[in-house]
């Protein structure tokens, strides 16, 4: 039956980079790169055709892609520019079928079991779909089609720029298991390394090995390993309305330049802590596992979490125990009081649950007064964008206000316009 | 760069597309629409654009639907 499916995997080519050439028409040709700012420590977020000749790729720092790539140009990326044009294109795809899941912000999985015969079969239908994206934006799409997830990903990366590829479970002996094993979906680099120290490189040589040493050596992953590297996937093309709640909510920030200042630490805890407290409120969550994690300048990296009695949603709640994780474990290991490269701030434990209004010794009242507070808060940023209100303690110079992150919350308005909560924190 | 302009534009299927717009003294009249995309200012759409003149400059304009305000963000010469 799972052999009968048709899955469709649509895999936008060098995306970012791609609208940024159709925005400026002098970048083609060139060797461009979307990063973060170009000033700051941030990686290539994505990079074109012509970047790739020079070895530069996606998740590569910049400095480095700078060596490699002296005369690549740098753009400092749009979110909102992508997300806008993944989502059009998305809505492009549910013209094909309503089985579409949206893989990442580049990728999507459709589902044409049921409607490739509308379009004239599934190569026709893969080549239609590039075709209405390519008319409607301009920017070329890689299909790959196959029986199942993993199949239909493979044919896709196959031929990349512009490439409509169909792989049939027939192909699996001639077409999948010459790869390289790294060329598997679901396998990264670590399992990469383990897998060559068995002897294993090529996909085909997982595929033959004994399943059940895998299973020994990876646990149930073994088996997937096995299953996946036979070009067998059972798994199911998920609709977003089925999607899975998340599991956690967190976020991280890679700091201008390496600091050991505990104070501007904790402001950028407290950025954080007020994005992550936003995005709970946001999404309905509430979460009763705070973690912290703190990779120091060598990139050692240490990750902390604290379970609460109750599950919170407040950035002040969230903030005071990340603060208090963070200089527990500076306290506690005198090797951590060196400079600090990255911090992050996540709640995981999500359910929907009681409120905590007992962290602290603070009496219910000011916890009455805070929500109030934060609604307004919410509902203003909802209403005029993030940047119109943030915490005093984030803001250095407030006329006749306490700015201080120990002082008690208090939020302001401000000018900074143009600059994430945590750059304002590093101001 | 963020300055308010004067544009002429046009209303047509539920979209809208700028036509002209005056920035630092100088007509501009645009060629070619190269790239459009709707953002957000709190509960409020963005539209941006980013345009070619006929002279050949490029920049992005936006309108935000709330204020009702076009603005020039960004402009390059062309090469």
């Amino acid at each position: 039956m799972q052999d009968r499916r048709i899955i469709l995997h649509v895999d936008m080519d060098a995306f970012f980079a791609s609208v940024e050439e159709l925005c400026d028409p002098r970048l083609a040709g060139k060797p461009v790169m979307v990063c973060g700012h170009p000033d700051t420590r941030t990686v290539v977020a994505a990079a074109n055709y012509e970047a790739r000749k020079y070895g530069v790729f996606s998740g590569m720092p910049l400095g480095i892609a700078r060596v490699k790539c002296p005369r690549g140009v740098f753009i400092e990326g749009q979110p909102e520019k992508y997300v806008y044009a993944s989502l059009r294109m998305n809505d492009i795809c549910r013209e094909f079928t309503p089985v579409m899941e949206r893989y990442s912000i580049d990728e999507s999985f459709l589902d044409i079991t049921g409607t490739a015969k509308f379009f004239g079969g599934p190569l026709e239908t893969g080549r239609q779909l590039k075709q209405r994206i390519k008319g409607q934006f301009g920017l070329t799409v890689s299909v790959g089609i196959g029986p199942n997830k993993i199949l239909a990903k493979t044919a896709s990366k196959l031929q990349k720029p512009d490439g409509l590829t169909l792989l049939t479970a027939a192909d699996v002996p001639t077409r999948l298991h010459p790869l390289p094993v790294k060329k598997l979906f679901g396998l990264g680099g670590r399992t990469e390394t383990k897998l060559a120290a068995l002897g294993i490189e090529t996909i085909g040589e997982l595929a033959r090995f004994p399943k059940d040493i895998l299973h020994r050596l990876f646990g149930v992953y073994g088996l997937y390993l096995h299953e996946a590297s036979n070009g067998r996937d059972p798994t199911p093309v998920v609709p977003e309305a089925e999607t899975p709640p998340p599991k956690s909510v967190g976020n991280g920030y890679t700091l201008l330049k390496d600091s050991n200042n505990v104070e501007h630490l904790l402001r950028i805890l407290l950025a954080l802590s007020s994005k992550v407290g936003r995005r709970l409120r946001e999404g309905g969550h509430r979460g009763r596992t705070v973690t912290v994690t703190i990779r120091l300048y060598d990139f050692t990296t240490v990750t902390r979490a604290r379970s609460l009695p109750l599950h919170v949603d407040r950035d002040r709640e969230i903030y005071e125990t990340a603060r208090e994780i963070f200089l527990h474990e500076r306290r506690r290991q005198p090797r951590f009081q060196v400079p600090v490269r990255l911090l992050g701030v996540s709640v995981s434990g999500l359910a929907d649950g009681e409120r905590g209004a007992q962290l602290g010794l603070l009496d219910q009242s000011y916890w009455d007064k805070y929500d109030r507070m934060v609604r307004v808060a919410d509902r203003l940023r909802d209403r005029y964008g993030e940047k119109v209100l943030t915490w005093a303690g984030l803001v250095r110079h407030v006329p006749g206000k306490r700015a201080g992150v120990h002082g008690n919350p208090q939020m302001v308005s401000h000018q900074m316009a143009g600059l994430s909560w945590e750059r304002r924190a590093e101001r | 760069m963020s300055e308010k302009i004067d544009v002429i534009s046009m209303f047509r299927n539920r979209t809208v597309k700028p036509v002209r717009f005056k920035h630092a003294g100088r007509i501009f009249h645009i060629a070619k629409i190269l790239y459009t995309w709707v953002g957000r200012e709190g509960a409020y759409p963005v539209h941006h654009f980013c345009v070619l003149t006929r002279d050949g400059d490029q920049f992005e304009i936006s309108l935000n639907v709330y204020t009702m305000d076009w603005v020039i963000r960004e402009a390059g010469t062309g090469s």
